[in-house]
């Protein structure tokens, strides 16, 4: 952009020719009149869009350490599993040297433990995996019309097999689903005649415990105490109804349902948020308490909450079921 | 037997649980920062647009764009930036609604874009910077600044002067207000209504609901053919989840202050501002709205001016009177409040204890004045270069008497011109053969870009021939191109000065 520089109006400057200025007097009271804001016909380059020089550039970042706390308890772990690995070693050769039959005594005793310490990893490990093969069958559901029949008749008679006492799936069913000939049908058949019977459950389980629960609220001491009671109330929903579908409630999967149970219920918050708008209560405004509240005189606070995380958790545990 | 395993197991998972909602809050005690950002302004100042566009560049800054140039150089070390990421915080169990971010941002990166709507409720979002510590402390790993900010219609903001007053002095300012010769085509009704009417005659429901409809009408006139932004109660222009409840029915009535007989139109009205005063605390001023760290003030400077004499002087009225609510320091309004609940269910010296401690605690800690204020004169895109400092200027001179009384309280302000997203580029015009400066951007969907010349800007007292011109409305530029995706920012004036200004300490 050139600069206008400054000059007296009646001589000429390099751009523009002297003007004479209409002589007037100077007048205090009327000042001249003010440039005024306004709008002007495009130029002959005017562009459609504005923004197309926003090009803002790459920052270096800083690489990622892992922090002291990682480096720490890294080393008291390797210092740890040292230690333990040299005290049996030593140990184990020490008791050979009193007597070969002392040896083989202390040898099979520390192969025993170790035994048993992998069959708990490993229960652990099927019990997660039966977790993870409900969202196998979930996505595989989900995606029917992307797989093979063959391969979500495998999935699914795989997963219907699990589902223990109450759930056991008459065999009709699984006749049905090896006999299905498309995605779709598979789907059909399990909404028909499985889900109803895991809602069922899911539903009979968590009427029980809201109720245990809100009975628990109703005669607590202090009102400090009710979170804390719907809190471990919670948890046990989460147990129980992860029992009721088959899988082994261990801490890992307890952990994992757990967290799958609060992200499920974080997304239909938040898709309701959006749904509906102003200053909404969440726990009281979803559709299926209200619905309840209609149905079911004197529900408290406490029970729908406890009957609502039912209602998730079982979401969380039944691949049929879609959330949101 | 299975019963007893579960037990166990039961009771560890909760110890665990318990462990971990330890370790979690000492994790926020030590790593967590957590600052209350007040983004103030009267309606239409462009306060949702900031918001979304000061996300939006910082979560870009977080994936490596330098979108705000000066916050970079905050966090620069070594050449290199200490920021790891921006996140948006999940929606939790909050009872407030959802600033949704998203849907705003698609509206103005869609090809036929869009400003966001009027807002017309409260909502709230947060946002936590991770940054790495500096020498030492960095092997003590991240810390996390957060920011809670909350967005609401700017017309609520003007019932916080309104909370001191009673009926009889509301009253007096805005029939006074509303008789200015100026108003009067669009007043004259209303004000000949009230004239009509004694506070002490008997309650007419008929009428006290026609009064209060006039009241509004003459509101939403004022507002339209002026561009008046000083106009109370707000609950009467935007209601929010009240709606249309009884006791918003009152308008402003001389003589009220007197004693007024049981069942009188007066003691109604009364009655009903002062129901009006406890619910917007209740529901607003009191829960979401003190114990702010930080403040950003803006001001539509350039729409006022054009507006017209009338809308520059009440929007100057409007921020000083929000400047003396502010002197004692932001939620002075809020001192001195009961704690509530089951504090003061306990036995007496026990609650007289908690209550004194609760007392200094309060005004230790919760309802400290804010730190840093920062003026934002608007839509500075509108100017180009040259003139900016000029609005700045001009801006300085009306949030003077604001601005006092807030560093009074030994706050930081300081004043910027921004554009939160900048929606033009500079271009010189020839006119008349004399090169002019302006700025051009595009004005209706597929049209090609218009210059624009905002004019002369005065830069401090305005003369009054300066008023002479027809009103003039602030043209309403289309936003830019903007990346949907969202890792490149959004094009922006000055926005970084801004937040530097704001919350560069906190980097
Ligand atoms: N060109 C330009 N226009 C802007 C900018 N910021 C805001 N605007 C304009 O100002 C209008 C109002 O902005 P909002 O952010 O909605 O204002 P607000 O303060 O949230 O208004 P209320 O919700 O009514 O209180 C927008 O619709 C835009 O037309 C900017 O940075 N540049
Ligand atoms: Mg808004």
């Amino acid at each position: 952009m050139k600069r206008q520089m400054p000059r007296f109006l009646d001589e000429p400057s390099e751009s523009e020719p002297a003007t004479t200025p209409v002589a007037r007097q100077p007048d205090a009271t009327r000042a001249a009149p003010v440039e005024r804001p306004r709008l002007y016909e495009p130029l002959p380059d005017a562009p459609d869009a504005i923004g197309e020089d926003w090009r803002p550039d790459r920052v270096a970042r800083a690489p990622k350490r892992f922090g002291a706390g990682w480096v720490a308890a890294a080393g008291i772990a390797l210092v740890i599993l040292g230690w333990l690995a040299t005290t049996v070693t030593l140990a184990a050769l020490s008791s050979y040297e009193i007597s070969p039959w002392m040896g083989h005594v202390v040898v099979s005793a520390y192969a025993l433990g170790g035994l048993l310490v992998l069959v708990a990893v490993g229960s652990e490990w099927r019990a997660m995996r039966a977790v993870r093969q409900v969202e196998t069958v979930r996505a595989a559901l989900r995606a029917s019309s992307a797989l093979t029949p063959s391969d979500i008749r495998g999935i699914t008679a795989r997963w219907l097999r699990t589902l223990p006492g109450r759930l056991e799936v008459d065999p009709m069913v699984l006749e049905a689903v090896q006999r299905a000939e498309s995605g779709e049908e598979i789907v059909a058949v399990l909404k028909n005649r499985v889900a109803p019977a895991l809602e069922a459950e899911t539903r009979r389980i968590g009427l029980r415990v809201a109720t245990e629960g809100s009975l628990l609220v109703a005669i607590s001491p202090h009102q400090s105490w009710d979170g804390i009671i719907i809190a471990l109330y919670g948890l046990r929903i989460v147990r129980q109804i992860a029992v009721a579908y088959g899988l082994r409630p261990t801490t890992m999967v307890t952990l994992v349902l757990l967290r799958r149970t609060l992200r499920m219920a974080l997304e239909v918050a938040a898709v309701q948020i959006v749904a509906q708008g102003a200053g909404a209560r969440l726990l009281e405004s979803t559709p299926v308490l209200r619905h309840l509240a209609g149905t079911v005189p004197g529900l408290t606070t406490a029970e729908l909450r406890l009957y609502r995380l039912a209602v998730v958790a079982g979401d969380a545990c039944n691949p049929l079921a879609d959330p949101g | 037997m299975t019963q007893d395993r579960s037990l166990g197991r039961w009771l560890w998972t909760g110890v665990r649980n318990i462990a971990s909602g330890v370790s979690d809050n000492l994790d926020t005690a030590f790593n967590e920062q957590r600052i209350r950002l007040a983004v103030t302004g009267l309606s239409r100042s462009g306060k949702t647009v900031f918001i979304t566009s000061m996300i939006q560049n910082l979560i870009a800054l977080g994936q490596g764009r330098d979108t705000l140039p000066l916050v970079t150089r905050r966090l620069d070390s070594n050449g290199r930036s200490r920021l790891r990421r921006v996140t948006i915080d999940p929606a939790g169990v909050q009872t407030i609604p959802y600033f949704d971010f998203q849907t705003k941002l698609q509206a103005l990166a869609r090809a036929d874009a869009s400003w966001p709507p009027r807002t017309e409720d409260l909502s709230e979002i947060s946002i936590t910077l991770e940054i790495e510590r500096e020498g030492l402390g960095q092997k003590l790993g991240a810390r996390r600044v957060r920011m809670d900010i909350l967005d609401y219609p700017g017309e609520w903001l003007l019932d916080l002067p309104l909370l001191d007053l009673s009926h009889a002095a509301w009253s007096e300012d805005t029939l006074e207000r509303l008789r200015t010769p100026d108003m009067l085509p669009q007043t004259g009704k209303f004000l000949e209504f009230v004239r009509g009417l004694s506070p002490d005659g008997p309650v007419d429901e008929a009428t006290v609901r026609r009064g209060h409809a006039l009241y509004k009408e003459t509101l939403s006139a004022l507002r339209n053919s002026f561009g008046l932004r000083y106009l109370q109660p707000g609950r009467f222009l935007c209601p929010g989840p009240f709606g249309d409840a009884p006791f918003l029915w009152f308008f402003p009535m001389a003589g009220t202050d007197g004693p007024l007989p049981h069942g009188s139109i007066g003691r109604l009205l009364l009655d009903r501002f002062e129901t009006y005063k406890r619910e917007i605390r209740a529901n607003f001023f009191d829960t979401y709205f003190k114990s702010f760290d930080r403040q950003i003030m803006l001001v539509d400077v350039l729409g006022c001016l054009y507006a017209g004499k009338l809308a520059f002087d009440d929007t100057a009225a409007a921020i000083h009177d929000l400047a003396v609510v502010l002197r004692d320091g932001w939620g002075s309004w809020a001192r001195g409040r009961r704690p509530e609940g089951w504090l003061s269910d306990l036995p007496w010296p026990l609650s007289l204890s908690v209550n004194a401690a609760s007392y200094v605690v309060s005004t230790l800690a919760r309802n400290k004045p804010v730190d840093r204020v920062a003026f934002v004169a608007t839509k500075a895109d509108h100017v180009p270069e040259l003139d900016r400092q000029a609005l700045k200027s001009l801006l300085s001179h009306l949030a003077k008497s604001a601005a006092g009384a807030i560093e009074a309280d030994r706050a930081k302000v300081s004043y910027h011109v921004a554009a939160s997203i900048r929606s033009t580029e500079d271009v010189t015009l020839q006119i008349d053969g004399r090169p002019m400066r302006a700025v051009q951007g595009v004005l209706t969907p597929g049209g090609r870009a218009r210059p624009f010349s905002p004019g002369q800007i005065p830069a401090a007292e305005i003369p009054d021939y300066f008023w002479d011109a027809a009103y003039f409305e602030l043209p309403d530029f289309l936003p830019p191109r903007i990346n949907p995706r969202g890792n490149e920012g959004i094009r922006h004036l000055a926005l970084d000065e801004v937040l530097d200004a704001v919350i560069g300490d906190l980097l």
